[in-house]
């Protein structure tokens, strides 16, 4: 075994507005032809610095200040511009974060597939077109002759990062850097793309480098594990010693945020509050029979989203619709908010039908049915204040005097533990958490009887999804709402969900108490989406 | 696409009727008597034969009621008959057409001119890696649409052909009389597509597809023609095509400056002589030449932009 790339004492920063903010403090690890690393962390702790040194992507106002990055026998900190692109897609490849962004939109696919090799000058531009069938086929892509002559917007996100790995891996090159390469995908296709992430690398004999903030994932794939915190390394070593028996203290709390590491229902720190209602006896909302059909062109069939589709949620308690993109959970989220028309079945909101609601009854159900979205930056109006924010629902159902409305919002913000001294801050100051944060005291500020939750905690980190969904389960405890949770992740869902539901294809194909779906799944499809779960390997095995 | 291509045809003559009716009410119903206001520029009203002016009513058609005359004129006008210039005596059309071959030239050589300085300024600008370079070429459009058109062509004549005698200052005489209308015509025009372009360059500059082409290998200058360029130009695209109808207004300040002939120095004329045909039917042809160009944009857009033209085929569509 030889070594591909040593990194020694890397040490990165950036200059902004004239101050140096240290991004990597002496990081030091080497990579064996053939291994697996997972350098894992938060936001910020440098691991995407540290692949994009390696790779060459660093920001313009980013500087190596000391270190080598040794790729065989070349040092890349010393190399020159042109010296470095004669090894960057050669001997390195590199698979980004963002399927959706990564591709160029005006070049068809083929092209893009074997541009690496047509810059290194080993394919000619007479075999592009098989060149690219090839390099399609070989990470498992169907009908590889017509893809190659597709646009990007023609594929899916597990179809678009496919193609990144087919033109990572074009070169046979001796290391594959992965940046999250599937953070932005659902759990089904995660597992189908780090498969042939995989394979493709152990049949070339490349080593990868797999950057991730999911425990469960480095644990599953990784040989061996780089724990980064706040830009240096924390604790290194064989996965299982390191996530088997983490000595530091930091990994242990990374693993026990971890929901693919971690099985168990959440329960609430408090109890009912004194002035809340006590539990109504019968559910909060009943769906029943839904079907909703989209239709994209006139002669086109319709595409059925919601197929017959029905579900409850009780007060108090949290029902999970659960399913892959596409699968019709979104919809069916949106039809219960009404914001979106059915074309058949009803709804009703403590057994009143709300499909047939009079106008002067709307101001009503919106007040008692509130939504919290998966972007928390894009659903805050990035204009106001953090208490203006949580302050818009007051105003406009008209509930209190300014006075009380000021009360109010600070409850709100202490409910869901932001510091008061952030009242006056714009979203854009805010952290992905923080941000989810005044987008669920926004929702509470009327005091809804329901809460529907749309992936409310995808788009954030392991260790910031962790504390909002004790958060959420704290709320829930407290003020007897009950949440409509969507999500593709069934290791969320394990953690919070009461009852589920499986949607698949805009049907439901199984549902009962989440204790029993999801310990003893009947239907295949459920089982699919469990095995996804990253860790799950590595549980049968404990 | 057909549907879409039908649409905006049909956008194009909607844009085209509303010119035509909104200049003939401008010009011949609001103000007051059109004949009045034709021979009024030339003579004290009160003095004019009333026999002239009823057979100049007759000429031109202004004994008929106002609908009728509406209709009569829009009839005419769709067989391309604008009616008879007040001054000339000549058909509308035949004015126009003989103005048009020097501001085509004109505007030909602008247009030529402001796309090359337009594009060069904007790339290198986005293109350059020192600092101060990238400062100065990103401060020329701003700079550019901010002079007002007729001190560039003040400046330039008082410098070229005042000062060093360079090149003519007026006149038609040949290629040479046409380059210092044509630069002061392409100032503002190359400013703001440098504006647009620049900006749209660098936030594809910033894009990850352009990182993941230089992990591939590719060197900058690759990488700017095959990834940043084409992706850059719709909005480009779009303000080219609204920057045609800055050229004919253009066209005006820049034929008076330097005493040239074309479709600016006519229009100039018509309403300082109060020429209403002459006056709307420039106003209709100048709407024409925009509609057509915008078209075109649109087109190029549907080839520049592979989005656009085919839709997304594997995923389901969603609202």
């Amino acid at each position: 075994m030889s070594v591909v790339l040593e990194v020694s004492g890397l040490t990165v920063g950036y200059r902004v507005q004239g101050r140096w903010w240290p991004a990597l403090e002496d990081v030091s690890w080497r990579l064996e032809s053939g291994q697996t690393v997972a350098l894992v962390g938060e936001s910020g702790s440098g691991k995407t610095t540290a692949a994009h040194a390696i790779v060459g992507l660093l920001a313009h106002n980013a500087q190596i200040k000391a270190g080598r990055i040794r790729i065989g026998q070349r040092d890349l900190t010393g190399c020159s511009e042109r010296a470095l692109s004669r090894i960057r897609g050669w001997r390195i490849g590199f698979v980004p974060q963002d399927p959706g962004q990564s591709l160029n939109p005006s070049q068809r696919i083929g092209r893009q597939v074997v541009e690496a090799r047509r810059l290194h000058g080993l394919t000619s531009r007479g075999q592009t077109r098989q060149t690219a069938i090839d390099l399609l086929a070989a990470v498992g892509l169907d009908q590889p002759e017509r893809l190659v002559d597709r646009y990007p917007h023609q594929l899916s996100g597990g179809q678009r990062q496919r193609v990144l790995i087919a033109s990572a891996v074009s070169c046979d090159p001796d290391l594959v850097v992965a940046d999250e390469p599937t953070s932005a995908l659902d759990v089904t296709v995660q597992k189908i793309v780090l498969d042939h992430l995989a394979e493709r690398s152990r049949s070339l004999g490349a080593a990868v480098l797999l950057i991730t903030h999911d425990l469960g994932l480095a644990a599953d794939r990784a040989d061996h594990v780089i724990v980064l915190r706040a830009g240096r390394v924390v604790e290194a070593g064989p996965s299982a010693a390191v996530l088997g028996s983490p000595a530091e203290p930091y990994t242990r709390q990374l693993a026990a945020a971890s929901p693919s590491l971690n099985s168990r229902r959440l329960r609430p720190r408090v109890g009912p509050r004194a002035d809340s209602t006590s539990p109504a006896a019968g559910p909060l909302v009943e769906a029943i029979g839904l079907v909703k059909d989209f239709r994209s062109q006139r002669r086109d069939p319709p595409l059925r989203a919601l197929d017959q589709v029905s579900f409850t949620v009780w007060p108090g308690r949290t029902t999970a619709l659960v399913g892959a993109s596409g699968s019709g959970k979104t919809t069916a989220a949106r039809a219960v908010m009404r914001l979106t028309a059915l074309d058949a079945g009803t709804i009703r909101l403590r057994g009143r039908d709300v499909t047939q609601l009079p106008r002067a009854e709307w101001g009503q159900f919106r007040r008692s049915i509130q939504m919290i979205y998966q972007n928390p930056l894009s659903s805050l109006d990035p204009r106001s204040t953090v208490a203006e924010l949580v302050e818009a629902p007051l105003r406009a159902f008209k509930i209190g005097q300014p006075a009380d409305r000021r009360r109010r919002v600070a409850a709100l913000l202490d409910a869901v533990a932001l510091p008061g001294q952030l009242a006056g801050w714009r979203p854009v100051e805010l952290s992905g958490g923080q941000c989810q944060r005044v987008a669920i005291a926004r929702a509470l500020a009327p005091e809804p009887a329901v809460l529907v939750l749309d992936e409310p905690v995808s788009a954030l980190d392991v260790s910031v999804q962790d504390q909002i969904l004790r958060l959420l389960v704290d709320l829930q405890a407290e003020s007897g709402v009950g949440f409509l949770f969507i999500s593709h992740d069934l290791a969320v869902v394990r953690q919070i969900g009461d009852q589920v539901w499986v949607l698949s294809a805009g049907r439901v194909v199984e549902s009962g108490p989440a204790q029993t779906v999801l310990r003893h799944p009947q239907h295949p499809y459920t089982r699919e989406l469990l095995d996804a779960i990253p860790g799950a390997r590595r549980q049968v095995e404990a | 696409m057909i549907r879409y291509l039908g649409a905006r045809l049909a956008q194009a003559v909607g844009v085209l009727w509303a010119t035509f009716t909104v200049t003939f009410v401008l010009l011949y119903v609001l103000p007051q008597d059109p004949i009045v206001t034709m021979l009024g520029a030339r003579g004290d009203s009160s003095s004019l034969d009333p026999a002239q002016m009823a057979e100049l009513r007759q000429v031109f058609g202004f004994d008929q009621p106002v609908p009728l005359q509406y209709l009569t004129r829009l009839a005419a006008a769709l067989r391309g008959d604008f009616g008879l210039s007040v001054q000339t005596r000549q058909p509308v059309l035949h004015e126009i057409a003989q103005a048009l071959p020097h501001t085509l030239a004109l505007a030909g050589l602008a247009l030529a001119l402001a796309l090359t300085a337009g594009v060069v300024i904007a790339t290198a600008a986005s293109y350059a890696t020192r600092p101060w370079l990238r400062q100065v070429l990103f401060a020329l459009p701003p700079l550019g649409v901010a002079l007002p058109t007729f001190w560039v062509g003040l400046t330039l004549s008082q410098w070229f052909s005042f000062r060093w005698r360079l090149l003519p200052a007026f006149g038609t005489d040949g290629f040479r009389s046409l380059i210092l209308p044509a630069l002061t015509l392409a100032v503002p025009v190359s400013a703001s597509l440098a504006q647009v372009l620049s900006q749209s360059l660098i936030a594809t500059w910033r894009a990850p597809h352009i990182g993941l082409a230089r992990s591939k290998g590719a060197r900058r200058w690759h990488v700017l023609t095959h990834h940043v360029f084409r992706n850059s130009l719709g909005p480009a695209l779009a303000v080219l095509g609204l920057t045609v109808g800055n050229v004919l207004a253009g066209s005006v300040v820049t034929e008076t400056i330097f005493a040239r002939p074309g479709l600016g120095r006519l229009v100039q004329l018509a309403v300082t002589e109060q020429d209403i045909p002459v006056v709307q039917g420039v106003a209709v042809f100048a709407a024409a030449v925009f509609v057509v160009v915008n078209l075109v944009v649109d087109l190029v857009q549907f080839v520049v932009t592979p989005q656009l033209a085919r839709p997304g085929a594997a995923r389901p569509v969603r609202p």
